[in-house]
């Protein structure tokens, strides 16, 4: 297995959630996972309901720039890791739409000949992660959310997302919680078109976690984080509630156990404090 | 872009050709309007008007008014109905191609208009400008190096998509 992979940051990373990039890049070091960097366009998924074919044409772009770099790809959100995975499979398989995609991405003098892997940071992760690693244990109920696109379409997304957010929590001290509905949206892709929906699924799956003494949620993609993070600081305002489950990203709760200090993990980023549960929880 | 109402005058046999000849559509025709889709749902809950298993019958009889409705695009595509459908119809990826002909045919909701705006231009959804790159960088992350917007063009150059964007209507 190669130790080196093109990092594929995505839209919402770099504009919002620097401390997921942050963590997992502290992460993938001390695994000995190099992450490179490339310009890359959006993965495609914001293009899929006006035009899948043009949305296929961003995820191509970026596959052919990984194939030049003779690198697999490893994105850190479910929605990258979705539209990229989905459309390396189909460009490898259909060779009639591989062509069709290949004689447009020719005018910008690129082409995907089916030569790479796209991976999500997860699964790196869990293929590495040893006892020897962990050095502190993060002792919290937690409740993992591996979210949607890391498990669905099934067809063509499924490296076992759940079982190995579960395997790298256990392993870093963490008692897993399960809860009511764990595996259904966090309402994030809902916030384009209404804010009090993105908001009202936001909190279904927080009141679940809450009504199992979760005291922290695990996530592993930024929509899930914005909402279980950012949109948990605005339901508790709105609904008059507490829900008290701050959300970490796996790669931040991770880190943690493994020693590396809070400021490296850029923890104190996230909207709902965790830092009474951390100093309670971190042994 | 508004509730979808039949009305039998507005009924073409057209529509359900348009919707099969997307990708994801092709399956439309094996729904047998168990509901599981509509049942799964995580949106319909709390969006009465948001039915899955409505959407696809109205796309299925040739309504045309699906293609005016906003509700196609409320699927938060979260893939359970499509898990979970008996006869495979694809429900989410049905929806994707209701939404890519009214797409073509230029009814989009701003929302997804301005995306994809930003999309056609800069090729992400948001610019990441100094200020951001300052913040990685005080982060100890590399900078984000903006795309090559030539490239942007050149690749979209022509397509449909592109179409879409400028508000040109295309062929029916």
């Amino acid at each position: 297995m190669s130790d080196d992979y093109l990092y594929f940051p995505g839209c919402n990373i770099p504009y919002r959630e620097n401390q997921y990039e942050l963590s997992a890049r502290a992460v993938a070091e001390k695994l000995g996972i190099k992450l490179h960097d490339k310009p890359f366009t959006c993965c495609g998924l914001n293009t899929e309901p006006l035009d899948e074919f043009a949305a296929l044409l961003f995820s191509a772009r970026n596959i052919a720039v990984a194939e030049e770099e003779d690198m697999d790809l490893v994105a850190l959100c479910n929605g990258c890791y979705k539209t990229l995975r989905v459309a390396n499979k189909k460009l490898k398989q259909d060779e009639k739409l591989r062509e069709e995609i290949n004689e447009r991405l020719r005018t910008i003098g690129r082409e995907v000949k089916g030569t790479i892997e796209v991976y999500h940071l997860l699964d790196l992760i869990a293929e590495r992660i040893k006892p020897e690693y962990i050095v502190k244990k993060v002792s919290a109920r937690v409740a993992p959310f591996a979210g949607c696109h890391s498990s669905r379409p099934s067809d063509y997304v499924d490296f076992g997302a759940w079982e190995k957010l579960e395997k790298i929590i256990k392993l870093a001290g963490g008692k897993v919680v399960r809860y009511r509905d764990m595996d259904k949206c966090c309402g994030a892709p809902l916030l384009a078109l209404s804010e009090e929906l993105g908001i009202n699924l936001a909190r279904q799956r927080l009141l679940s976690m809450k009504e199992r003494n979760a005291e922290l949620a695990v996530t592993m993609c930024p929509f899930c984080q914005v909402s279980l993070d950012g949109l948990q600081v605005k339901a508790e305002q709105e609904f008059n509630e507490s829900y008290d489950v701050p959300s970490l990203y796996i790669t931040q709760f991770l880190g943690l156990a493994m020693g590396i200090k809070p400021e490296k993990l850029g923890i104190k980023e996230n909207k709902k404090d965790p830092s009474e549960v951390l100093k309670r929880v971190v042994l | 872009m508004e509730k979808i109402e039949l009305k039998y005058r507005e009924v073409s046999s057209d529509l359900v050709k348009k919707v099969k000849q997307e990708p994801g559509g092709e399956f439309i025709s094996r729904c047998y309007q168990c509901g599981t889709c509509t049942a799964t749902c995580v949106v319909n809950p709390f969006k009465d008007d948001f039915n899955p298993r409505r959407i696809i019958r109205m796309a299925a009889l040739g309504v045309e008014n699906v293609l005016e409705s906003i509700e196609p695009w409320y699927c938060a595509v979260c893939y359970l109905c499509t898990e979970r459908c008996p006869r495979d119809v694809k429900p989410a990826a049905v929806l994707m191609a209701i939404k890519n002909v009214a797409a073509k045919e230029g009814k989009v909701p701003a929302a997804f208009k301005n995306i994809n705006e930003n999309i056609a231009k800069i090729g992400r959804l948001f610019e990441i400008d100094d200020f951001t790159n300052f913040m990685r960088e005080d982060m100890g992350l590399p900078p984000i190096e903006p795309i090559d917007e030539e490239e942007v063009k050149k690749l979209i150059a022509g397509t449909r998509f592109e179409k879409i964007i400028k508000g040109e209507e295309s062929e029916t």
